[in-house]
């Protein structure tokens, strides 16, 4: 057992005071403490020399962290880019209005080739079948963007269908009688025999004594929506992207900034 | 470590870490910004840490941080004059105030070994990994700090 005196008494009141003396030693130590005024004196200062914590103002508010749905870019774009192209729908609708006088909309029959391979012949091929069209005499015209292999396998067939497509349309059913097709085309020999194509055939028609009749123009979905109305990105440091999309119109300007 | 359990840590431990911190650089500012880093930095490595060890990472955090700062900054704290010899002009002064100036004082160490041990009850190991010092060096420079203190106090005769 350790005993005190002027040369370990502060390694040992050290020791007492973090709590590695225990136990019996300890009281014993304690004791001789007691019993001497002048360590007494100095087990005070040690005791004292023990920092007490302090009431310390301070705000944790901030650091604390909320419960957050973070959208990605990509996912702003995508919403910015859907109500767009609404808007530009929407904008976009009055084409309807101006097509309305169109009596007849255009019919686009599709024919799948249901005959079997055709036979190889070289003569007056024509090497630039999509721009070939078959007219229809006096009223009815017929555009024919056909890729036959040979017309006088295909001859018959282009007529069977053409008839019965300009039979559905009643308007023009008196007219039948005038049809008249000139020079199917064929495709070019190099082609695959066992090449496999669908054959369109647009038929439109009108009527000469009024100019009410018109022929409605098939319209892309694309040149629908940007048909009469401009979409412009510009720099804008208000935004955090530092951008906006400006989309135009006749009627309206509509701003988007991220 | 979930949301919950970083936003308990905030609970517990940042007005500790803030004292620790603003009883060594004696800024405000400047320990507000460190334990704002260091439970920014708490936060962004929360998968890695356990919420049981929170305590100990953000005082190791903060710790290094603070020396960091003082590092690049160089910024050497200096008690004002009046109240530097507070302890002297006041006829009665407060323990607690003769203490705290007794405690700037003290090498930087010193200061952070016997703070991590009062006020926040570390043993001499966690100390160790805090500061990156052994046990041996944690407790050396415990007992010098005390002896500085008591030396300070004991000059003090009116006082105790």
């Amino acid at each position: 057992m350790k005993s005190i005196n002027n040369d370990n008494i502060d390694e040992l009141m050290f020791q007492l005071l973090e709590g590695e003396i225990t136990g019996e030693e300890r009281a014993h130590l304690l004791q001789a403490i007691h019993a001497d005024q002048a360590y007494l004196k100095a087990w005070k200062v040690w005791q004292n020399t023990v920092l007490k914590p302090e009431e310390i103002i301070y705000n944790t508010t901030a650091l604390k962290r909320k419960k957050t749905f973070v959208i990605p870019y990509y996912l702003k774009y995508a919403v910015a880019a859907i109500l767009i192209l609404g808007l530009v729908i929407l904008l976009n609708d009055d084409d309807k209005s101006s097509n309305e006088l169109a009596l007849l909309p255009p019919k686009i029959r599709t024919f799948k080739n249901p005959l079997p391979q055709p036979q190889k012949d070289t003569s007056s091929y024509n090497r630039y079948v999509r721009d070939t069209f078959v007219p229809l005499k006096e009223k009815v015209r017929f555009l024919a963007h056909q890729t036959y292999p040979s017309r006088e396998i295909y001859k018959n067939q282009i007529e069977r269908d053409t008839l019965q497509l300009i039979s559905q349309s009643p308007q023009q059913i008196n007219l039948i009688e005038k049809l008249q097709i000139i020079a199917p085309v064929a495709l070019d020999p190099e082609i695959p025999q066992n090449y496999q194509e669908e054959i369109f055939v647009t038929v439109s028609s009108e009527n000469n004594t009024e100019s009410k009749i018109e022929i409605k123009q098939s319209s892309s979905f694309l040149n629908r929506l940007i048909g009469k109305s401009s979409i412009k990105i510009e720099p804008d440091e208000h935004t955090k992207t530092k951008r906006k999309i400006i989309f135009e119109s006749k009627k309206y300007q509509i701003i988007a900034g991220f | 470590m979930t949301e919950k359990e970083y936003n308990s840590s905030v609970d517990d431990h940042a007005k500790a870490l803030f004292r620790f911190i603003f009883k060594n650089l004696n800024v405000r500012e400047d320990a507000e910004n460190i334990v704002q880093d260091s439970f920014e930095s708490l936060w962004i490595n929360r998968e890695k840490v356990e919420a049981s060890k929170a305590k100990s990472w953000l005082f190791t955090t903060g710790y290094r941080k603070m020396i960091d700062g003082i590092r690049k900054n160089k910024k050497i704290v200096e008690m004002p004059e009046n109240i530097k010899d507070k302890s002297s002009t006041i006829a009665q002064p407060d323990l607690k105030s003769i203490v705290n100036n007794a405690m700037e004082k003290l090498p930087e160490i010193q200061k952070t070994v016997i703070m991590l041990r009062d006020y926040e009850g570390y043993d001499y190991a966690e100390i160790g990994k805090i500061t990156n010092l052994n046990e041996s060096q944690v407790k050396v420079y415990i007992f010098r700090a005390r002896q500085t203190l008591k030396n300070y106090l004991v000059n003090l005769e009116n006082i105790i």
